[in-house]
């Protein structure tokens, strides 16, 4: 059984992160963030292609972590990347090697990314990638064929709470519920009163969500995201406090942690994007008492 | 209309080293329109030709070269000309009805590009991708496999902001566009639905009607 499934049903607060599949096939970075997170963290969440830009496969690397380090992942699956055959082939790929947690995104367009005149593909969407991983689950290819041998795939997908207007994504967000979502990562939140508001409006849909908690490094950064990273936005407070001199790392651990608390009844568990700052993880989750 | 775009001007000169004695073919409808075809253009490219040392035999406009039986008709116009290839200004359509029919070589300097609707002069908007399968029934007339750039036909994606879409801050989301006019005519069950993915079998190439 999945124990990503296990710990959304028993665990109070469920604690992911998430692991940039590098560009090539150098362990050294990511071995080291796994390992300052590894005594804190339940799983770990490998990008697929992150930002169109040609990495190591996320199946591939979540399979060799678990190899390596006994370590659970969950694995992204894109639409952009792959036609409904190959999504499929690879989830059946995935399921021999192992990896019971896959997270269905659409990906990031590739005008965005470093092989420009690529061909995108997004045959299936999220939401019907979604379809598709129930019926492989109930042994069934997408074309209605027997397969000989069905996984046991659990499927999460992705939402964004903080977006306005909000009830375009929360009718998208009941509909990957309906396709089969069992748990749902957001992106970043840094407002959380819009995640309050939207959380208001999904919680009797009773499917758990990891709220996305990041680490803003500077206020540099901040304006970065806030200029390039579409879907994110800093809000003005956060800015004014980054830039009011001191120790910039104090002030980001406490915003990061305050977001924490101010979610703690909006969410069931927290999944961290931390742009290289893994070592101030565990220092937030034991401020914040998620950990001991 | 069928837009149309000059190929970049090394690959332009390319083709007319490939040349000797030419006649120049535009299109009078979508390339007219599109401002890469036209008795200007023809003149135009008359002269950079002749300038490289090459034969320009003559000039022709037609209404449609994507018409087969309108070209044979209007072929007859320059039958009497010396040349050994054609420059077509027109779709891919066109330069493949004219060397169908001449048997000859035919170059193009264009590269064809969408589907669009014209705002007014010069000013085009893509507006159908010919899927073969449309949803602009339940979509309040918005096509979401053109309006959006990821083609996402069940809501809109993660990086949907403000109501507007990731890859062009500027451009309104297609899927909150598509809410938004659905909801001020009390019809969102419309797309509550699970929309099926698109059937490619539509897509079998190259496609023919017999009607």
């Amino acid at each position: 059984m999945s124990k990503l499934r296990e710990l959304l049903e028993n665990k109070e607060k469920v604690l992911t992160a998430e692991l940039f599949a590098p560009k090539g096939i150098g362990m050294k970075n990511i071995t080291r963030k796994l390992k300052i997170l590894e005594p804190y963290i339940d799983l770990f969440n490998v990008t697929d292609n992150q930002r169109a830009t040609m990495r190591v496969s996320s199946i591939g690397l979540c399979a060799y972590l678990e190899r390596e380090f006994g370590v659970e992942t969950v694995y992204q699956l894109n639409c952009r990347d792959r036609n409904r055959i190959a999504l499929q082939s690879d989830l059946l790929a995935a399921s021999l090697l192992g990896l019971k947690n896959v997270l269905v995104i659409t990906g990031d367009h590739h005008s965005i990314g470093d092989h420009l005149y690529t061909k995108p593909v997004y045959d299936l969407d999220s939401v019907q990638l979604l379809q598709t991983i129930e019926k492989l689950n109930n042994g069934l290819d997408f074309s209605g064929n027997k397969l000989r041998g069905k996984p046991d795939i659990f499927a999460g997908a992705t939402v964004n709470p903080v977006s306005r207007p909000m009830q375009p994504h929360l009718l998208k967000f009941k509909k990957k519920i309906r396709a089969g979502a069992k748990f749902f990562q957001t992106q970043v939140v840094f407002d959380t009163d819009l995640f309050k508001e939207f959380y208001k409006e999904a919680k009797d849909e009773k499917v758990p969500i990891l709220a996305g908690i990041s680490l803003i490094k500077d206020v540099e950064f901040a304006k970065f995201i806030n200029e390039s990273v579409q879907g994110l936005n800093i809000p003005e407070r956060i800015m004014k406090r980054l830039s009011t001199g001191g120790d910039v790392s104090h002030t980001r651990i406490d915003v990061a942690c305050e977001i924490i608390e101010s979610l703690k009844d909006s969410c069931q568990g927290y999944h961290f994007m931390v742009f290289g700052l893994e070592k101030e993880i565990p220092i937030i989750l034991k401020e914040t008492s998620l950990v001991l | 209309m069928i837009i149309t775009r000059f190929k970049d001007p090394e690959n332009i000169e390319k083709i007319i080293k490939s040349m000797e004695r030419v006649v120049l073919i535009g299109c009078g409808v979508c390339a007219l329109d599109c401002g890469t075809s036209g008795d200007e253009i023809l003149e135009k490219y008359t002269k950079i030709i002749e300038e490289k040392g090459k034969i320009v035999a003559g000039t022709l406009m037609i209404d449609g070269i994507c018409n087969e039986m309108l070209v044979k008709r209007e072929l007859k116009k320059i039958k009497e000309l010396d040349f050994d290839s054609i420059l077509v200004f027109s779709c891919g359509s066109g330069v493949q009805v004219l060397s169908m029919i001449t048997g000859k070589p035919i170059h193009t300097f264009l590269d064809t590009v969408y589907l669009a609707r014209k705002q007014r002069a010069g000013h085009f908007r893509e507006a159908c991708v010919m899927c073969g399968d449309c949803v602009l029934n339940d979509t309040a007339n918005v096509c979401p496999r053109t309006q959006c750039p990821k083609g996402i036909t069940n809501g809109p994606c993660g990086g949907s902001v403000d109501g507007k879409c990731e890859v062009d801050p500027e451009k309104d989301c297609a899927w909150v566009l598509i809410y938004t006019l659905l909801a001020e005519k009390h019809k969102e069950a419309n797309i509550e639905k699970i929309f099926e993915p698109q059937k490619y079998i539509n897509d079998l190439r190259p496609r023919k009607d017999d009607v």
